[in-house]
């Protein structure tokens, strides 16, 4: 069914997005990941405009991030103090986000400096997960004891501004948890991406935080930080289409459950070995895009 | 209404129309060289919206003149950046910026060979392909490349998507006199008013020129939802959030349950 986008204002198979949104929604049922880094490339790739990509790309963070979040309340697992100093942080980081990117619109470098930073996180991200994973099947024992050992090293110790974060157990300046959340709200604002992938180890490893408090609390950071970021696009620039949002998100809930269905036969390790190498396949596509000769050397850019 | 009311309402138009018929002849034969007129006003953009058409009628009076209409959608700034390799990765390097670009074109002619025969009209940017950059001022980042080839990609991506011609439309005639075309809009269509420009030509010369416009719209849901992000963008962003928090949590519980 072709249906007309208002904001992006073109015309678009709704299947097509209904099924992205499902497949990205499987994906985060199955390893408990937003899928940003997905849905925003896919998205950019079926034609949607950048900028309506990333601005619309955070609703659905919203989405999966409330219903993975809910669960572990539930279970009473998530810090709301730390949650609330990050997300501080996010709504900082996603304002310098929404500048930063309204600036490379600007120069016409939105499409390298978007893939520059995919190239990095995606990369970087990938490859440390693929190794931990391959190290904890092989070695039975994963990096993060290793990791323990060098977190709070003195230079963290000393920063200013200490809070005692009682449900954490921390003591610890609130720079810490609030630069963790500033990174979040930039990545989520310039790219679409929730960052979960990159905030969970930041908090286990640099705030030191209890294990089992790390993925609710980030996932109460994300859904704040997406919704403010969500408010910002649609009131500076106007690209948040909330018929794409719709489609995506009833997908993503959909997709969600199958996933969750589907999480109970994989195991840990196995299931992150596949997530590195989905994350480094998309790495590498964006790659490819930016190092190999294009098929045209002319683009068009609005403005 | 009663039997009289509708009896009187008959007599009515007949009177009406019996008096109209001299005056309307008249009109012919006083009329305009050229007359053009479009069968809607108005297209409208609904969410399953799968492309439409423009529909131009037009008579003309003496059938050795030559005609050619065009079809201007809004305007709005473009640039093209032609890429370079630099240190490795091609990179957006030199631009292109044109100020006012038409987001859609379209033009007619009749004969098939006006263009050739009224090379003026296109020297003056009056009609063809390069006369989408009549408006623009352009600005560019190193004057030593060729424009060409910036402007031949415009042109080329635009008729890809089906909002510049590839050829120009054909006008069919009824008769010597009475003609009409059909502008076919793509479903990615934009939105806006558009300008339909038409020309009468004799020996060499504009005889007669008109301007008539339309409108291409968003409407029912679409165009609600496009009024609620332009204008009420908080809410709108609000309500977006608020709908995606609300899904969330709905999944949160159908998966409790099981």
């Amino acid at each position: 069914m072709l249906i007309y986008l208002p904001v992006a204002e073109m015309t678009i198979h709704a299947e097509t997005i209904f099924l992205l949104g499902a497949f990205v929604g499987f994906i985060s049922g199955v390893f408990g990941v937003g899928g940003g880094f997905l849905t925003t490339p896919l998205l950019i790739f079926l034609g949607i405009p950048p900028a309506v990509a990333v601005g619309t790309q955070g609703s659905q963070l919203i989405a999966a991030g409330v219903s993975g979040m809910m669960s572990y309340w539930r279970k009473g697992l998530v810090d709301f103090m730390v949650g609330s100093v990050m997300l501080a942080g996010g709504i900082i980081g996603s304002l310098v986000g929404i500048l930063f990117f309204k600036l490379i619109e600007f120069l016409g470098q939105i499409d390298l400096v978007i893939s520059l930073l995919y190239i990095a996180l995606l990369g970087s991200i990938g490859i440390m997960m693929l190794f931990e994973s391959l190290f904890s099947i092989t070695k039975k024992k994963t990096v993060r004891s290793e990791f323990n050992r060098l977190k709070s090293p003195s230079l963290i110790s000393k920063l200013p501004y200490k809070m005692r974060f009682p449900r954490s157990k921390l003591y610890i300046s609130a720079l810490v948890p609030g630069g963790i959340g500033f990174v979040s709200g930039f990545l989520v604002s310039t790219m679409g991406v929730g960052g979960g992938f990159l905030l969970v180890p930041a908090m286990i490893y640099i705030l030191g935080m209890p294990t089992l408090l790390v993925a609710g609390t980030s996932l109460f950071q994300i859904i704040f930080t997406s919704a403010f970021s969500t408010i910002m696009h649609s009131v500076t620039n106007g690209t948040v289409d909330v018929l794409l949002a719709f489609i995506l998100i009833i997908g993503g809930v959909i997709g969600a459950q199958i996933g969750v269905l589907a999480s109970k036969k994989v195991t840990g390790a196995k299931a992150r070995i596949i997530l590195a190498i989905m994350v480094l396949g998309v790495c590498s596509q964006i790659a490819m895009q930016l190092f190999l000769q294009p098929s045209s050397l002319f683009v068009e850019v609005r403005g | 209404m009663s039997f009289i009311k509708k009896l009187a309402l008959l007599c009515f138009s007949i009177f009406l129309f019996g008096a109209a018929l001299p005056s309307m002849a008249q009109t012919v034969e006083d009329s305009d060289p050229l007359v053009v007129d479009l069968a809607s006003d108005h297209i409208d953009v609904t969410v399953g919206f799968m492309g439409s058409t423009i529909e131009v009628y037009g008579d003309r009076r003496d059938t050795d003149t030559q005609v050619a209409v065009v079809v201007e959608g809004p305007v709005e700034p473009v640039a093209i950046w032609k890429k370079e390799k630099i240190a490795g990765a091609w990179i957006n390097r030199h631009y292109a910026k044109f100020n006012s670009m038409p987001l859609y074109y379209n033009y007619a002619v009749s004969p098939s060979d006006f263009i050739e025969k009224n090379e003026f009209l296109s020297k003056e940017n009056v009609i063809g392909l390069d006369a989408v950059f009549k408006s623009s001022i352009v600005k560019r980042s190193d004057a030593s490349d060729r424009l060409r080839k910036f402007k031949e990609f415009l042109i080329k991506t635009r008729q890809k998507k089906g909002v510049f011609p590839e050829n120009p439309a054909p006008i069919k005639f009824l008769n010597g006199h009475f003609f009409h075309i059909t502008f076919k809009i793509p479903p990615s269509v934009p939105t806006g008013e558009y300008k339909v420009h038409s020309y009468l030509v004799k020996g060499g010369r504009v005889v007669k020129s008109d301007i008539s416009t339309l409108k291409v719209e968003q409407v029912g849901l679409n165009a609600f939802l496009l009024h609620a992000a332009q204008k009420h963008a908080f809410l709108y962003a609000l309500f977006c959030v608020l709908f995606a928090g609300l899904s969330g949590w709905f999944a949160s519980i159908l998966r409790v349950r099981p």
